[in-house]
């Protein structure tokens, strides 16, 4: 355990003194301040326009509450957000038919009803009905609108929760404002992910590369178990990872928290948890196929090989943000070389269904669990290689040999 | 003591070493010699459990070697090489600690070989920064640091000056001292026959001689000589007696016909001219090289 140790503690120090980590550390963040400053002028150019919210308020909280509630929220441009119109008497007597509401809402050219009731023990519920369905970070918005209502007023309630109606989602539609901060809020957890993964696995390889071109590497394996080896580099490489997402955590929250994670408070231990299943899945990668690379260039060659895999989510990002239950985005979300990416990206854009999480969990889970598997075998193997241009086809080989 | 019975190993469809044994006692130096791609290296990486053997067994002080503890055993490496980016006593530490030093011993160490090798001033330096000598010295240090019961260096001279050379050979001579095995592979038949007790050669993989040094050479039927001699050496060119003759120092290097011995080329000799010295020469382990590749071939043939 201790040759473990050490070997995972000289990974971490010897990788986070280079100077490539500590520029690649810093300028990452960097480029998603002027993405979000972009993010920022594009947000601003566009000509979103107030949208009218019909309240049916059958709680003791005053209209009066909502309504200055309502008009705090205001966008970009200074124009308020939401116009608050109460409808409590025009559907009084609908009794909750969704399809005469959904027919109401259009009818009356509104964005949304708000339902709001409260029962005896003045427990608050609320529905809201639109014609297409709201995001995710537009029910939580007005989830705070509607509890910064009710603490306006002096009675106690429980904190109020939104029922979306319809809850099935038939058409996403989205102003170009929602998608281009849907699209940067998802894109700054995405990039640190690849970034993270791209620059701690490039570090890696390449010191790998070094290990086996001046034999170093015959050096440890006659010191150490070829597991021991495999261990203690992947547990260096994941300290690497956390370090730097540690740092980046700490630079976001320091400058850039108004954008990045206040919306997603309530989704963010997910989203570590697949931002971390992630990085876990692609380090066993780079650690088995990197100890096929004898060179520089086969290193490069190999972190270029990865990180197309890794481009799939980005040249498909803004389709998955503006239909994030496609089949597509669905399918790209349990196939594991692509499941963390498109699950961070889905995550802000859109209500995912628990079993989709669920299996997407498992499924990286699995084949992180069988990668490591196949990286054992192929790692000692590997290690040994030295000059060989193609080892690849040897792989199938070792894969079903038995451990010597 | 290091057991190395029936050792075969092939990659592919070559064979790298065929059937290969020998033993080794304790304080003892072990010469794995041979010329290049003899499968020296291939023999001290099975030792050293980094790759298996297709057939054979290795044991040490009677454990197969997979089960005996690697941090009881030091290896120097063919081809050298250190992090370079890294700096020097890190690197050191990082393998003192690999081998299961404590932090203390480890630091003792590094004070008291980089002072011996004069490293004391290039420890805080990155690797790159030393000299290709110094880097060597590093790298023989690494191999070292935990002070092995077996010692197993790969071309150890290859890179050093004569000084250092002589420094290298001090350490191994002291580690035979105290009773340490040693096993040492390199091409350099000359330099290995000054300190080796014991021998194996092989060549493309197969041994063609093992043993007590002194006793192979003994063995051996040397017919090689030197003499000092004044009279008609034109005619002693033509002679069926002797096979090659050279002039070396003013004095003649002559190589007789295996079938030649020492009393008829002497009287031949004398009946030439005036004989003033007649020196039958021990045989270098390249002499006995090259006869014993020779002899496998027409063998062979």
């Amino acid at each position: 355990m201790s040759k473990i140790i050490n070997i995972a503690y000289w990974e971490f120090t010897e990788r986070v003194k280079r100077k490539y980590f500590i520029i690649s550390t810093l300028l990452t963040p960097l480029f998603l301040i002027a993405l979000g400053y972009f993010s920022g002028v594009v947000n601003l150019s566009t000509d979103e326009k107030p949208q009218m919210i019909g309240l049916y308020n059958y709680s003791e909280i005053p209209f009066a509450n909502f309504q200055i509630a309502f008009d705090n929220v205001q966008l970009p441009n200074n124009q308020p957000k939401y116009i608050l119109v109460d409808v409590t008497k025009d559907v009084i007597n609908n009794d909750g038919n969704i399809a005469i509401l959904e027919n109401y809402v259009e009818s009356q050219n509104l964005a949304a009803v708000v339902i709001v009731k409260s029962d005896s023990i003045n427990n608050v519920s609320s529905t809201l009905i639109t014609k297409y369905p709201k995001s995710h970070n537009e029910i939580l918005l007005l989830e705070a609108i509607l509890n910064q209502a009710k603490y306006l007023s002096n009675e106690v309630y429980e904190s109020i929760k939104i029922t979306q109606s319809p809850t099935s989602e038939i058409f996403e539609h989205k102003t170009e404002a929602e998608l281009v901060n849907q699209f940067y809020d998802s894109f700054v957890l995405l990039i640190l992910l690849l970034a993270s993964i791209l620059f701690s696995g490039g570090l890696f390889v390449r010191g790998l590369a070094e290990e086996k071109s001046n034999r170093i590497i015959e050096i440890l394996l006659s010191s150490c178990k070829v597991n021991d080896i495999l261990l203690g580099k992947i547990l260096g490489l994941s300290l690497l990872g956390l370090f730097q997402i540690l740092i980046w955590i700490l630079l976001g929250y320091t400058f850039l928290s108004n954008y990045i994670f206040i919306n997603n408070a309530d989704f963010l231990t997910l989203q570590i948890i697949f931002f971390l299943l992630g990085y876990l899945f692609y380090t066993s990668v780079f650690v088995g196929l990197g100890s096929l690379v004898n060179s520089e260039y086969d290193s490069q060659q190999l972190t270029t090989n990865i990180s197309i895999f890794l481009l799939v989510p980005i040249i498909l990002a803004l389709q998955i943000i503006e239909y994030p239950n496609s089949i597509l985005a669905v399918t790209l979300s349990f196939f594991p070389l692509t499941s963390a990416p498109v699950m961070l990206l889905r995550f802000n854009t859109s209500v995912i269904p628990d079993w989709q999480i669920i299996t997407a969990i498992l499924s990286l889970l699995f084949f992180t669990g069988l990668f490591i598997f196949i990286t054992s075998k192929i790692f000692g193997k590997g290690l040994l290689l030295f000059g060989e241009k193609s080892p690849y086809t040897k792989l199938l080989k070792w894969i079903t040999s038995k451990n010597e | 003591m290091l057991s190395i019975n029936n050792l075969t190993k092939r990659f592919g469809k070559t064979l790298a070493i065929n059937n290969i044994s020998f033993n080794v006692d304790s304080g003892n130096i072990f010469g794995v010699l041979g010329p290049n791609g003899a499968g020296k290296s291939t023999i001290l990486r099975s030792i050293l459990n980094i790759i298996q053997p297709n057939s054979g067994e290795i044991l040490i002080d009677s454990l197969p070697h997979n089960k005996f503890n690697s941090d009881k055993i030091g290896y120097l490496p063919e081809d050298r090489g250190l992090y370079q980016r890294s700096r020097v006593d890190d690197v050191l530490k990082y393998f003192g600690k690999l081998k299961s030093l404590s932090k203390s011993d480890v630091n003792n160490k590094i004070e008291f070989w980089s002072n011996k090798f004069e490293l004391q001033h290039q420890l805080s330096k990155y690797v790159y920064e030393l000299s290709k000598g110094n880097q060597q010295k590093v790298q023989f240090l690494i191999s070292i640091i935990h002070d092995p019961d077996i010692l197993i260096l790969d071309e150890p001279f290859t890179g050093f000056d004569p000084i250092n050379q002589k420094l290298i050979l001090e350490i191994i001579k002291d580690f035979e001292s105290r009773g340490k095995i040693i096993l040492l592979s390199t091409h350099m038949l000359e330099l290995a026959e000054k300190f080796c007790s014991e021998i194996i050669l092989i060549n493309e993989g197969e041994k063609i001689i093992s043993g007590n040094l002194s006793e192979i050479k003994s063995n051996y039927n040397s017919s090689k000589y030197l003499v000092e001699f004044t009279g008609d050496t034109e005619s002693l060119n033509s002679s069926e007696m002797i096979h090659e003759l050279n002039f070396e120092n003013g004095k003649l290097k002559l190589t007789a016909e295996s079938t030649t011995r020492s009393s008829q080329l002497l009287n031949f000799l004398i009946s030439k001219g005036e004989v003033s010295h007649f020196q039958k020469l021990e045989p270098s382990l390249t002499d006995i090289f090259f006869d014993s590749i020779n002899k496998v071939k027409q063998t062979e043939q």
